[in-house]
């Protein structure tokens, strides 16, 4: 049987090796990293820096914990950016971002989907449409199979 | 003014909510024969028995609105997809009841139909690898998106038949008292 072995970047979500660490220990780090870019993100927000907004929102995010308040909350995070840009600038967007960025934000793009009392629908559908444009396939079957995830 | 605004909104999602169910539908749509691994000799599809999180993968939705949804549940061997169909009004939602308990009856004819829908949802398809090995992918995602459009037409048409007739049947029995 053959292995192939590919050399992680250093940043990459699964390397991140949480197992000596408790459930609850996770759960509180994840959630001061949280507490942590809310208000980053919000006074970009504010000053209509969006660009800088998404980059924050999608740092460290709630990967392998179990807790789904602490995952609504980051997601929560992530779709007052989006819902704020215009259709037009998505793709501008979507250039500030790296690979690993634009896979996480199809997540969290999914995972708005599932909310039943969002109303942005069409934003969301327009982020899907661009980010599978410039990243293909390989997002979507990502956000589905990998197994420590935001969804 | 309002209801024309959300209408064109609405008119404009279409496109988009179709394309993102079919790459989403191409990209989850990658099954391979998997014995069970609870029962010796036995093939069930995964996505049905949930019993083991490894062969699972995360369900997906994509959404037009809280009520037009599909939900894309994926394993090693087998694909779930639940549709929501839209249903504007009580009259849609019973011709939607009636239409779908139709089409579920003859489940075997369309092969990939399951005979009951999932919680939540109008009607849902069961794709397993033995369909991809017999049918080709690409058409079995088109007839999903097609019916999906199809069973919309198909609802509204029903309804303006309804409306039609009662307004045949109440014109000639109201019309007996003038």
């Amino acid at each position: 049987e053959y292995c192939i072995f590919v050399p992680l970047p250093k940043n990459y979500i699964a390397a991140m090796d949480f197992s000596e660490m408790s459930e609850e220990d996770v759960t509180r780090m994840m959630r001061c990293a949280l507490d942590e870019r809310t208000p980053t993100v919000q006074s970009a927000l504010s000053m209509g820096n969006t660009t800088d907004a998404l980059t924050q929102s999608l740092k460290k995010p709630p990967v392998g914990v179990s807790c789904e308040e602490l995952k609504l909350d980051s997601a929560r995070l992530v779709w007052s950016v989006t819902n704020a840009v215009k259709s037009a600038d998505i793709d501008k967007h979507l250039d500030t971002l790296d690979d690993l960025q634009t896979d996480l934000l199809l997540k969290y793009v999914y995972k708005g989907m599932a909310q039943l009392d969002g109303e942005n629908y069409s934003s969301l559908l327009a982020w899907h449409q661009a980010i599978v444009a410039r990243t293909g396939l390989g997002s979507i079957v990502r956000a589905m199979a990998e197994r420590r995830n935001v969804l | 003014d309002e209801t024309q605004v959300s209408s064109y909104i609405m008119a404009n999602t279409l496109k988009p909510y179709l394309d993102a169910v079919r790459s989403t539908l191409t990209a989850a749509m990658c099954l391979e024969n998997f014995a069970s691994q609870q029962v010796e000799r036995h093939n069930k599809p995964e996505v049905e028995m949930g019993c083991d999180p490894e062969l699972l993968m995360k369900p997906v939705v994509i959404a037009r609105n809280a009520q037009e949804r599909v939900l894309v549940e994926a394993s090693v061997n087998s694909l779930r997809v639940s549709i929501g169909i839209k249903q504007a009004d009580e009259i849609e939602v019973i011709l939607c009841k009636k239409f779908v308990r139709f089409l579920n009856q003859r489940a075997e004819n369309f092969f990939i139909m399951r005979r009951t829908p999932v919680e939540g949802y109008s009607i849902s398809f069961l794709i397993t690898n033995a369909h991809t090995e017999s049918f080709m992918k690409h058409k079995l995602v088109d007839f999903l998106i097609q019916f999906m459009q199809d069973i919309d037409k198909e609802i509204s048409e029903l309804k303006l038949r309804v409306n039609a007739r009662a307004r045949i049947v109440a014109q000639s029995f109201l019309g007996e008292f003038q």
